[in-house]
């Protein structure tokens, strides 16, 4: 992709469904949120790397007491997605029920997918308060549970029941044109 | 090896200040600690003030000079350093290096924070500012969030138990109790913890502190010259700060901070001291699980040990390590801004045997431990009874 690895890029590539982490060449690690200097070697990073989406609840919660922006999403869970490539992202965690947190593990596969939603109008962001750099909806994108128990790790097949009640919930990690 | 002593101490009140405002608050702590380093406010030679965002709570920025002003100071350098949650440490930090640097001989550092001018909601996602806005605060996370992320990975890792973290929250309301400054002096029970409603899962309300007004400010000087404020000055054998990623995402452990395990590291290398030499800490016991991590990083108990070291009432005032003696910022309040030299003011007079009913037995060394955002700042001092 060769593109400069800003944070600007990176939310161009959500808007066209490219979950994408920052990627060094010099020593391939991958960075997410994305970082222009890599830290391993102190040089640029220089290309994006396109993600799986797929990976594993690291840690979450569920927000019950939400600021005004959110107020009308409650309760939502916020999760630490652990990334197959080995990035890690924070994200809305949708399609399971968060009254029941104890049926969520640390360690349930998760995937993400993305959903077209409407993008914001500037009269819209000023009403909210929203600065022009927080164009991208980012809040919007979510993580879903993976149904799929082949990519389930053994210790959680025992959950697929559960996952089987959200098989055909919407989930999304999208992004506005 | 530092020379620095602090030699004089003020602190409102913690709590709702519907008749202080940010001035107010400032300057009825910086008179106190000036009147009790026994100075008049033309003696102090600088000042550092921590603040997280009067911009924000109280739509005034430029609030350094504002807050000297306000206590009768004029001609000097005033300072406004921020860092989160651990603002006012680093405050206590730059006035520490400003005497060590040799350009002055006696510093303030304070901090101060009026947050109940904003209502919740807005009290909410001004802190959320202080989380990476546009990876964390637009997924929606919110602080008790960010620390119920740490909780649920800890309870996964190690076995921590909702009761667990629910006895950090009983022992703090307990010492509280005989903190007159506190905002809260009332006892609770593990119930009252355990039934109180969801904020972020699993912290409850009561695993949360509150927001809170308030203000804070110690008078230093070097070692050579504290004789002359008072009789028992308290040494400050260390100062650091560490940082690390701002990302929650970017760390690798969720259960333990690299900045505070760091900064405690350098601090008892500067301090020439280990963590069994430790009689009692302050720390940032923003939420409950965040006391259990500290005391794991802080090297007091082993990792995954904390919540039982708590439980056991290890960390009682009587206790092997007596922890937030102050009631923490669990129940001594939380205005951001203020709390690292408010922490540091809990030592003070514990270090100088005035603690009242939650008086140490006669400790030597206390540690003060203070956390900005997820932890992308923490700073550690530890002082010495002189």
């Amino acid at each position: 992709m060769g593109e400069e690895t800003t944070v600007k890029k990176f939310f161009e590539l959500i808007s066209e469904q490219k979950l994408c982490a920052a990627h060094c060449s010099s020593c391939d690690a991958l960075y997410l949120p994305p970082r222009l200097i890599c830290p391993n070697c102190n040089r640029k990073t220089t290309d994006w790397t396109q993600l799986s989406g797929e990976g594993t609840i690291r840690s979450f919660t569920v927000i019950h007491i939400a600021g005004t922006r959110y107020a009308q999403d409650i309760p939502y869970i916020v999760a630490i997605i652990g990334l197959k490539e080995g990035p890690s992202v924070c994200a809305r965690l949708v399609g399971v029920d968060p009254l029941k947190p104890e049926d969520i593990h640390v360690g349930d596969a998760v995937v993400a997918d993305f959903e077209e939603i409407p993008g914001l109008t500037v009269e819209e962001k000023d009403a909210l308060g929203i600065p022009s750099c927080l164009g991208a909806r980012w809040h919007d994108c979510g993580f879903k549970l993976l149904l799929d128990s082949e990519i389930s790790d053994g210790g959680n097949s025992k959950n697929l029941g559960y996952f089987d009640k959200v098989i055909d919930s919407h989930i999304f990690i999208s992004s506005m044109s | 090896m530092l020379n620095v002593s602090i030699v004089g101490a003020g602190q409102t009140k913690f709590g709702r200040h519907d008749d202080y405002g940010l001035r107010e608050l400032f300057a009825l702590s910086a008179h106190e600690a000036i009147e009790d380093a026994g100075i008049a406010p033309k003696d102090v030679e600088a000042a550092f003030i921590g603040n997280l965002s009067a911009d924000q709570f109280n739509r005034q920025t430029h609030i350094a000079p504002m807050m000297v002003d306000a206590a009768g100071m004029k001609g000097i350098p005033a300072t406004k350093c921020e860092a989160a949650c651990a603002s006012s440490a680093t405050a206590l930090r730059a006035a520490i290096l400003a005497i060590e640097s040799g350009q002055h001989d006696v510093v303030m550092a304070a901090g101060v924070e009026k947050m109940t001018d904003l209502p919740t909601p807005g009290v909410i996602e001004t802190l959320a500012m202080a989380a990476d806005q546009l990876f964390e605060a637009e997924p929606g996370i919110t602080f008790p969030g960010i620390f119920a992320i740490f909780a649920t990975a800890h309870m996964a890792k190690y076995g921590t138990t909702k009761e667990q973290l629910a006895a950090v929250a009983v022992k703090n309301h307990a010492n509280a109790v005989h903190n007159p400054l506190a905002q809260y002096q009332k006892e609770i029970t593990i119930e009252t913890v355990l039934k109180a409603r969801m904020v972020a899962w699993p912290l409850g309300l009561f695993d949360c502190s509150p927001i809170t007004d308030g203000a804070a400010a110690v008078i230093l000087t070097r070692n050579k010259l504290a004789k002359k404020f008072t009789d028992a000055p308290v040494k400050i054998k260390a100062s650091v700060q560490a940082n690390d990623t701002m990302d929650m995402c970017d760390r690798t452990d969720l259960t333990s901070l690299y900045s505070a395990r760091t900064a405690a590291e350098r601090a008892y290398k500067q301090a020439r001291i280990g963590p069994k030499d430790v009689d009692f800490a302050e720390v940032h016991d923003c939420f409950t699980i965040a006391e259990i991590i500290a005391t794991e990083d802080l090297g007091f108990f082993k990792p995954g040990m904390g919540g039982q070291a708590v439980e056991e009432e290890y960390t009682a005032i009587d206790g092997e390590f007596a922890i937030n003696t102050s009631g923490g910022l669990k129940a001594k309040g939380h205005p951001v801004g203020a709390t690292g030299v408010a922490q540091v003011i809990e030592l003070y007079h514990q270090l100088r045997n005035e603690a009242g009913k939650r008086q140490v037995d006669s400790p030597n060394h206390g540690l003060a431990h203070n956390v900005g955002g997820s932890g992308a700042t923490a700073v550690v001092h530890i002082c010495e009874r002189w």
